[in-house]
């Protein structure tokens, strides 16, 4: 009579392994593989960042000859909250962020539908659309800078030509801010696009199709059925894009260096100058680790909100 | 029966023998040949050259009027003395972090460096003083520019003593259209109404350099015409008195009313633009961005129609120098004092005024005929130059003292904060700062 054999379980293979002591030796085999790299990390990544986080705990000014850091306890930090300038970047940061996200996405979201649309030409339009994105950011802001000229750019020239008075642009505090979010939106909308459009072009047809078996119009197809599928795709280009912008920094120091009167200082650039400028380590460090908890937090936002659509 | 070989054939093993020898011999041949030659060359090559086989390293800010010179120099150097010398270029933003960031190290891979004086008031503890080199070389420091000497010593608190040789200098001066304006103003008010006599139907009366760090040499001309220094003996701040409000008043006023707009985003060379492109009558900046251009047809529409003037009522130019200088941790201090001494000697200063179109710091080719002819507006700069003087808080960190006051300047100009306000805030950043390491030595200018 043959003998019935059961299949094992993954359980049974489990308890044979560790039996055998493969199991142990295939763990400790995969812990030698990754000590190189995990010590590269802890060398490169995790010491410095733990040292700028005792820093920020104490004043220290590396121009002063001979000084060294004196704990301050959390007098950093306290000093921040009074201190105008960083106040100023904070809201400049966030001010810039907001705007040139929700304009990216609203015109990025746009242009996806057309570039994955069959129009004619539309080839042409996809390699105009990475031409941004190819420069280096000091590139456009250098370019810019001068198209921005109040007296000899060519933005002025061309309102000009449609009866428009030239405008201060990057010499105006009130308009500063406006010029270097329409270059930053400029450079990254192409980003924005082409994740959306990668989204859309992998929606399944037949849905569509449906849809408009069902009467459903252009606005209710896309506001129903495009939108509500293209979810992950949108919370992810939000979340790079947004993660991006905080960091700003090379467009705005080539085209205002912050200026004029701090209108266009964010805190990146705050920092830079407080650091490696002024060399006042532990203000620096200080700004440095509530910037790291600003971006930690919207990003943990955007990764729950992933993560609840994973689940549905 | 024939045993032995014919007398006339080779065996194999003689032939190997013979191949062994010749191949010897090429290879002595090819050794030996160079290597006498070497040695004949080698032996007076160690007595004219001091310092062969010597690699020194120089950090410089790239794009300087220098940087042709020096490189130029370099060369000549290491000709007589077989010293080479390697240049590290940099944009003079990254300067400070990097020179910090090398001496931190441990391991300082400079032996000089070159660029404006105030970086020594950081890093002097890193610094060579000089004066014994200088001493024993017989080296003339006469002939420099006046603020040259006077503010190129004492730093630290040490007078005395010297830790750089100068190679350029440099002053905020006045261009301005001699054919619009044919009498330069002397007092405040005439020069504001020769800007006013010019702006109008698309030209402007004034411009400059608007951004931050570029309005503290124009606060500096109009705040220092009222006799008042930047702080009191005791280190106090003064530039929040009624005169820092006057002159940043002056300032502001003269924007709004004869500058181009959008001038707070101008750089030197936007400036020097408009009055090449003869839609300025007056512009206020350093010379070296325009001198090169003003009386080249193909980059000016002013060639002939301009001068030079010092700021009216005796305000002071802001004068800058770049020094060259030498680090404690030099492989070989006395190769890098030569090298420095080279550049900036009395016998290369009329090549720096003329070959490599420097603002050279030695005032003697200055008044030499041949090189007046050929830029006849040297006498006017040289005048303007004597005067000038430093931003001067001779303290370790100048450049927050510096930023500090641009960026109060700029929130004033742009209208982001009043002008009484953002000079109490540049006042307040300054006590702050000094008191981060008070100072035993007195403040003076």
């Amino acid at each position: 009579m043959a003998r019935v054999v059961e299949a094992p379980t993954r359980a049974g293979l489990r308890w044979r392994v560790w039996r055998g002591g493969r199991y142990q030796q295939e763990r400790l085999l995969s812990a030698l593989f990754l000590l190189p790299a995990l010590l590269f990390l802890l060398v490169t990544s995790v010491y410095p960042l733990l040292y700028s986080l005792v820093l920020s705990f104490y004043t220290w000014n590396m121009s002063i000859p001979n000084s060294r850091p004196v704990f301050l306890g959390i007098g950093n930090y306290t000093g921040l909250v009074k201190n105008p300038q960083f106040l100023n970047s904070i809201q400049v940061t966030f001010l810039f962020v907001a705007v040139s996200i929700c304009i990216e996405f609203v015109l990025g979201m746009a242009l996806a539908l057309l570039i994955t649309s069959r129009l004619r030409l539309i080839g042409l339009l996809r390699t105009a659309l990475l031409v941004p994105i190819m420069m280096t950011p000091v590139v456009a802001g250098v370019l810019w800078r001068s198209l921005f000229h109040s007296t000899y750019g060519v933005v002025n020239w061309a309102i000009g030509l449609v009866g428009l008075p030239p405008q201060e642009w990057l010499g105006s505090a009130s308009q500063a801010l406006g010029a270097v979010i329409a270059v930053e939106i400029w450079q990254q909308l192409p980003v924005v696009i082409f994740i959306l459009a990668a989204g859309i072009s992998a929606l399944p047809v037949e849905i569509f199709d449906a849809a408009r078996v069902d009467g459903a119009t252009g606005w209710q197809a896309f506001r129903y059925v495009t939108l509500p599928l293209l979810k992950p795709v949108i919370v992810v280009a939000l979340l790079l894009r947004v993660m991006d912008a905080f960091k700003i920094f090379d467009v705005i120091f080539t085209l205002t260096q912050g200026g004029p009167g701090g209108a266009t200082e964010v805190l990146s650039m705050l920092i830079y100058k407080t650091g490696l400028k002024f060399f006042q380590i532990g203000q620096a460090t200080a700004m440095s680790w509530v910037f790291l908890v600003f971006i930690l937090v919207i990003s943990l936002l955007f990764i729950r909100q992933l993560e609840r659509q994973e689940e549905r | 029966m024939a045993t032995s070989r014919e007398p006339d054939k080779i065996s194999r093993r003689e032939a190997l023998r013979l191949i062994g020898l010749g191949g010897a011999a090429a290879l002595l041949a090819a050794t030996t040949g160079p290597a006498l030659a070497a040695g004949r060359r080698a032996a007076p090559v160690l007595q004219e050259k001091p310092y062969a086989g010597l690699t020194m390293r120089m950090l410089s800010q790239g794009g300087s009027d220098y940087e042709p010179g020096l490189k130029q120099y370099a060369l000549e150097f290491e000709d007589k003395t077989g010293a080479k010398i390697e240049f590290d270029w940099a944009p003079w933003e990254s300067l400070m972090p990097k020179v910090q960031a090398d001496i931190a190290s441990g391991k300082p891979q400079f032996d000089m460096f070159t660029n404006d004086i105030e970086f020594q008031y950081t890093i002097y503890p890193n610094l060579l003083p000089i004066n014994d080199f200088i001493k024993n070389a017989n080296y003339d420091m006469s002939g420099f520019f006046a603020p040259v000497a006077k503010y190129g010593e004492g730093i630290g608190g040490q007078p005395g003593v010297r830790y750089g040789l100068p190679i350029i200098v440099g002053v905020s001066v006045i261009f301005y259209r001699k054919d619009l304006i044919p009498t330069f103003p002397t007092t405040w008010a005439d020069y504001e109404q020769a800007m006013a006599a010019n702006t109008g139907n698309g030209k402007y009366g004034l411009a400059f350099a608007g951004v931050p760090a570029q309005l503290v040499k124009l606060f500096l001309a109009r705040y220092w015409s009222q006799g008042d220094p930047l702080f009191t003996p005791d280190w106090k701040p003064l530039i929040n008195s009624e005169k820092g409000v006057k002159a940043l008043s002056m300032l502001k006023d003269e924007m709004t009313k004869y500058s181009p707009p959008g001038i707070l985003a101008w750089d030197n060379p936007d400036a020097a633009n408009a009055f090449l492109n003869g839609d300025v009558a007056i512009q206020e900046g350093w010379g070296s961005f325009i001198l090169p251009s003003l009386q080249d047809p193909s980059k000016s529409k002013v060639v002939d129609k301009w001068a030079i003037a010092g700021y009216p009522e005796n305000g002071t130019g802001n004068f800058v120098q770049h020094n060259m200088v030498i680090f404690k941790t030099a492989q070989n201090p006395q190769a890098a004092f030569d090298y420095i001494a080279y550049c900036t000697g009395p016998d290369n200063a009329k090549r720096n005024l003329t070959e490599f179109k420097m603002v050279a710091a030695r005032k003697t080719p200055w008044t030499d005929p041949d090189v007046v002819a050929q830029q006849p507006y040297l006498p006017d700069l040289a005048a303007v130059l004597d005067r000038g003087k430093p931003f001067s808080p001779n303290v370790p960190q100048w450049l927050e003292l510096f930023i500090g006051l641009a960026e109060q300047l700029s929130a004033a100009m742009a209208g982001k904060a009043e002008v009484k306000q953002a000079l109490d805030n540049a006042a307040e950043k300054w006590t702050e700062t000094i008191q981060q390491a008070p100072l035993s030595f007195p403040y003076t200018e």
